[in-house]
C-alpha cells in the first residue's frame, strides 16, 4: 500500500495518488469490483436499501421488479456511484483499498475467483459499516478471516479437482464438465440469479457459515 | 559512477530503492537513446484529474493513462534536452540531480522508467536494504507534500481493520508496504 502511494506520489500530488488508486481498485470505471457490483446488480439492493442483506434481498429484487428496472435505474445507479466515490473521504478510500487488500492478501486460490472476492469484499465492507461491528470493542482472534472465509472455500474448490490417494493429493480423474471449477465458482458470484443461489441451496453451507459471519 | 549497476553503494538505495545511475553512464542499455519508456514528471506532465466525473470523462482519462502516444510525445523533448546531443559522457543535469540536492520538488526527476530501473539493477532485491525505517521509503509519501495522511495514520487503519475481521498480522504487514520493502518486518 504504501509502496503503490508513494510510487504514484511521485508523479502527482499525495491526495490525487490516492484518489487515482482507489478508482483504480475500486470505484473507477475500470475497477473489476466497480464492475462486478453492477453486474451482479447489487445496485438495486442498495438502492432499496437493502444493502444488509444481498443475498436474501437479492431473489426478491430478480423475482420482483427487476425487469422493470429499465435503462434509466441503471444510469442513476450509476451516477449514485459516481456521487458516492466522489464524494467519499480520503479517510474512506483508504480504508476500503486497504480492507480489499486486505482480503486479497489471505484470499489463496479464492484469487482465481475474482468475483467472489468482490462478494466477499462487498460483505465485509457493509459489515464494516454495520453498527454491529462499529460497537464491537473486543478484537476478534487473528486469523478468524482465514479459517471462516476462506477456508471453506479453498477446501471445496481443492476437493473439486483433487482426492487423497495414499497421502497425497492426485487430481482427479474426471471429466471438467463434471468438476465445479473455478469459474463455475466464480460464475456463482457474478450474477444475481448466482448470489440468489447461495441462500436457498443447502449444499453451500460452508459457504453460508461465512455469509453468516459477516451478517 | 563507472562500476556497474549492481555494485551500487547501499547509500544511494537508502533514500531512493528506484534510483538509478544516469542513463548516460549506462552504454550497455542503448534503450535509453530512445528515450524514456515512460513519461517523465516534468513540467509538461498533464493532469486531467477529474476521476469520478462523467463517463466520457472517465474514459479520456483512462486513455490517456494508458496510451503511450500522447505523453510520450512531449516526455522525450525534455529527456533530450537534458541528456544533450551524446549519451555516453556524464551530464550536468542528471548529475546534479542524483548527487546534490533531494529537495521534494525535483526528486521525482531522479526516478527512472520502472522498467529501466528494473533491468539494470537486478540486484536490487528488497531484502537488499534492511534495517531502514519505513517512513525513509517512501520519499514522495512524506508530511512536506500535504498527504492526507501519515504512513502512521494508514497504519492504524489496517491495524483498526485487522482487529475486526482477524486478518493475519504478518499478512497485514505485508499488505501494508504491498509486498515489496520487508525491511518493515525487521523494525
Amino acid at each position: 500500500m504504501m509502496h503503490l502511494l508513494d510510487s504514484r506520489a511521485s508523479r502527482m500530488s499525495p491526495n490525487q495518488a490516492l484518489i487515482t488508486l482507489h478508482a483504480d481498485y475500486i470505484g473507477g470505471q475500470h475497477a473489476n469490483y466497480r464492475k462486478w457490483y453492477f453486474a451482479a446488480q447489487l445496485n438495486l439492493d442498495d438502492a432499496v436499501g437493502q444493502s444488509q442483506n444481498p443475498g436474501l434481498q437479492r431473489l426478491k429484487t430478480v423475482k420482483g421488479g427487476g425487469k422493470s428496472a429499465g435503462s434509466k435505474s441503471l444510469d442513476s445507479a450509476l451516477n449514485r456511484w459516481r456521487n458516492a466515490m466522489n464524494n467519499m473521504s480520503q479517510y474512506d478510500r483508504l480504508r476500503q483499498i486497504a480492507l480489499y487488500l486486505l482480503c486479497w492478501g489471505e484470499a489463496g486460490n479464492v484469487r482465481f475467483v475474482p468475483e467472489t472476492l468482490c462478494f466477499i469484499f462487498k460483505c465485509a465492507d457493509d459489515y464494516y459499516r454495520s453498527p454491529e461491528c462499529q460497537n464491537r470493542v473486543e478484537p476478534v482472534p487473528e486469523g478468524l478471516y482465514l479459517n471462516t472465509v476462506i477456508k471453506p472455500l479453498y477446501r471445496f474448490m481443492r476437493d473439486q479437482g483433487y482426492e487423497v490417494v495414499d497421502g497425497k493429493f492426485v487430481r482427479k480423474e474426471k471429466d471438467h464438465a463434471e468438476i465445479i471449477g473455478y469459474d463455475d465458482v466464480n460464475q456463482l458470484f457474478w450474477y444475481p440469479e448466482g448470489l440468489a443461489k447461495i441462500v436457498l441451496s443447502d449444499n453451500v453451507r460452508r459457504i453460508l457459515f461465512f455469509y453468516n459471519h459477516f451478517h | 559512477m563507472s562500476a556497474p549497476p549492481g555494485f551500487l553503494p547501499p547509500q544511494d538505495l537508502r533514500n531512493n530503492p528506484f534510483a538509478q545511475r544516469p542513463p548516460q553512464n549506462n552504454p550497455s542499455f542503448p534503450i535509453h537513446n530512445n528515450g524514456p519508456a515512460f513519461p517523465r514528471p516534468g513540467p509538461s506532465f498533464p493532469i486531467p484529474r477529474r476521476d469520478y466525473d462523467a463517463e466520457s470523462d472517465m474514459s479520456d482519462h483512462y486513455n490517456s493513462m494508458n496510451s503511450s502516444t500522447t505523453r510520450l510525445a512531449g516526455a522525450p523533448a525534455f529527456y533530450e534536452q537534458s541528456s544533450g546531443k551524446s549519451l555516453s559522457p556524464p551530464l550536468p543535469p542528471f548529475t546534479t540531480l542524483l548527487s546534490g540536492d533531494t529537495g521534494s520538488e525535483i526528486y521525482g526527476r531522479r526516478y527512472d522508467p520502472s522498467v529501466d530501473s528494473h533491468a539494470s539493477i537486478p540486484s536490487i532485491s528488497p531484502s537488499a536494504d534492511p534495517g531502514l525505517g519505513s517512513t525513509e521509503h517512501y520519499p514522495a509519501w512524506s508530511a512536506d507534500r500535504q498527504i492526507p495522511m501519515s504512513t502512521e495514520e494508514i497504519e492504524d487503519i489496517f491495524l483498526d481493520l485487522t482487529q475486526k475481521f482477524g486478518f493475519q498480522r504478518d499478512s497485514m504487514r505485508n499488505m501494508v508496504c504491498f509486498l515489496r520493502f520487508p525491511s518493515y518486518h525487521f523494525k
